[in-house]
């Protein structure tokens, strides 16, 4: 997983798979990036590298979404891919932040 | 604490030198002596041993004899023996360290042997022993609970043959021992009520949070005021915020979930993030998923989830499963569920035949499949025809 900040704006841009073996590291990884930084107004995930996702996965996006919308930031999906953008619209996670394909 | 040692050695001197190491180095310490290998099975037959110091040339039964019968024998194998021998060539080094004793020195001894390798070599090899008793005890109470654990689960599944106008059948395996995958039925006046939930995790957490799901949806049956699928999983969803406190930020008790409730051969249902179900209708040889889903529980308080139905007939049947029947540490992922339906397309004529059969070879292609990837499931697996009879 890569972090870019830029213009108040902080990129996470996944590489790995959103699936239960793979979501523990990433969850210690996010939780230093976001408690390192300040001047922040937005979080995007980038999920270009991401190809699946299972349960542990979605709760991870869903819990990291409560995290950053608690602490009054913007928080938004880019880059899924059409099956990932369908599952979270079945889910009607939709409802509760932006996800782009 | 006081420790029990065994010096085998049939040199008097030998023995004593021994005795008096570590009598000057231990707190409280038992010696028990033997001259040959026959005396140290005769006193562990009598007393608990935290460490054999072991001879390897004695007569009658020698320390190469008495080590090889020490290791193979269960109750005995795990007391650490250090050998001391007066041979020093590197082949008896290795025969012995190869055969299990956990260290070994040479005689005669130096001063240093005495006044510190040998004092820390028996300290080292005690503590080790206490450290591996610690843990056995340990993973022997746990091991215990785990089975008391399972079989509350397994009295908390519902029985295959007690229903009146449907046929059960059941695929459950917990990925370790107890696990967060749950399902149940009731038949009452209303019709067949059942659900399949799978908690995020396994093991002992998620049997918890499962044996209060089966308390959510019992008591969400009986309520008069729940009428319909959705409305008992928005009532379940509500109640994980009231019974778990969990925060607004916090998703630590969260499940997937599929209620149906079957009357008049119509199924109706709703999903909060379970797999898609599969439906088999018999008359049109037609098998399709119930695409619809919804909001895992525990997400969002307050959530509502909708009702979709579906026409099931007599002799139909619907296949319900848990995400674990694709997660094989390498990949568990939404791109498989469509693989369940085509399984059951291609296996259609088995799944009216011999629902049984079914579900083994269901369980076992995407096993296999694993097995191809080196690895095997790791989250627990939960498989269920409904079949109307």
């Amino acid at each position: 997983m890569r972090k870019n900040i830029e213009n108040n704006l902080m990129t996470f841009i996944i590489e790995k798979d959103l699936i239960a073996p793979n979501v523990k590291k990433m969850k210690e990884v996010l939780n230093d990036a976001l408690n390192e930084v300040d001047e922040i107004d937005e979080v995007v995930i980038d999920m270009d590298g991401i190809e699946n996702i299972d349960s542990v996965g979605v709760s991870f996006v869903v819990s990291l979404y409560k995290n950053i919308s608690n602490e009054g930031l913007e928080f938004r999906i880019v880059n899924a891919s059409s099956d990932i953008v369908q599952l979270f619209k079945l889910m009607r996670l939709d409802e509760f932040f932006i996800i782009e394909e | 604490m006081s420790h029990n040692v065994v010096v085998a050695d049939d040199g008097k001197m030998n023995r004593f030198i021994i005795k008096k190491i570590l009598n000057d180095n231990m707190d409280e310490v038992t010696i028990f002596e033997a001259v040959n290998g026959v005396e140290v099975f005769e006193i562990l037959r009598n007393n608990d041993i935290d460490l054999i110091i072991l001879d390897l040339i004695m007569p009658v039964k020698n320390g190469f004899e008495t080590l090889k019968e020490l290791k193979a024998n269960s109750e005995l194998q795990d007391i650490p023996v250090i050998v001391s021998s007066t041979i020093t060539e590197i082949s008896s080094v290795e025969k012995t360290l190869g055969g299990g004793a956990i260290d070994y020195f040479a005689k005669p001894f130096s001063k240093e042997d005495i006044e510190i390798i040998l004092p820390l070599k028996v300290i080292n090899a005690i503590k080790y022993y206490e450290q591996k008793k610690t843990i056995k005890k340990l993973n022997e109470a746990i091991e215990e609970e785990m089975k008391t654990a399972n079989l509350f689960q397994n009295l908390m599944l519902p029985k295959t043959n007690q229903f009146s106008d449907f046929d059960l059948f059941i695929k459950y395996r917990p990925c370790m021992g107890i696990g967060g995958d749950f399902f149940d039925c009731v038949e009452n006046e209303e019709g067949f009520w059942f659900m399949i939930a799978d908690v995020t995790g396994h093991g002992i957490a998620a049997g918890m949070i499962s044996s209060m799901v089966k308390v959510m949806f019992r008591n969400g049956v009986n309520d008069k005021e729940v009428r319909s699928p959705a409305e008992m999983l928005g009532n379940m969803n509500h109640n994980v915020f009231n019974y778990f406190y969990t925060s607004a930020t916090d998703t630590s008790v969260v499940f997937t979930g599929f209620v149906g409730l079957i009357k008049d051969g119509e199924l109706f249902y709703s999903s909060a993030g379970q797999p898609f179900p599969v439906l088999y209708h018999k008359r049109k040889k037609l098998v399709l998923s119930l695409k619809q889903t919804g909001m895992n529980i525990g997400f969002f308080d307050g959530i509502k989830y909708i009702d979709e139905s579906v026409n099931m007939d007599n002799g139909d049947t619907l296949l319900v499963y848990t995400d674990g029947l694709f997660s094989s540490g390498k990949s568990s992922d939404f791109s498989s569920w469509p693989e369940v339906e085509s399984f059951s397309r291609e296996n259609s004529e088995l799944l009216e035949e011999n629902p049984h059969e079914f579900l083994e070879n269901i369980f076992w292609h995407f096993l296999s499949k694993h097995k191809k990837n080196d690895s095997d499931y790791t989250d627990d697996v939960a498989i269920m025809l409904i079949k109307s009879k």
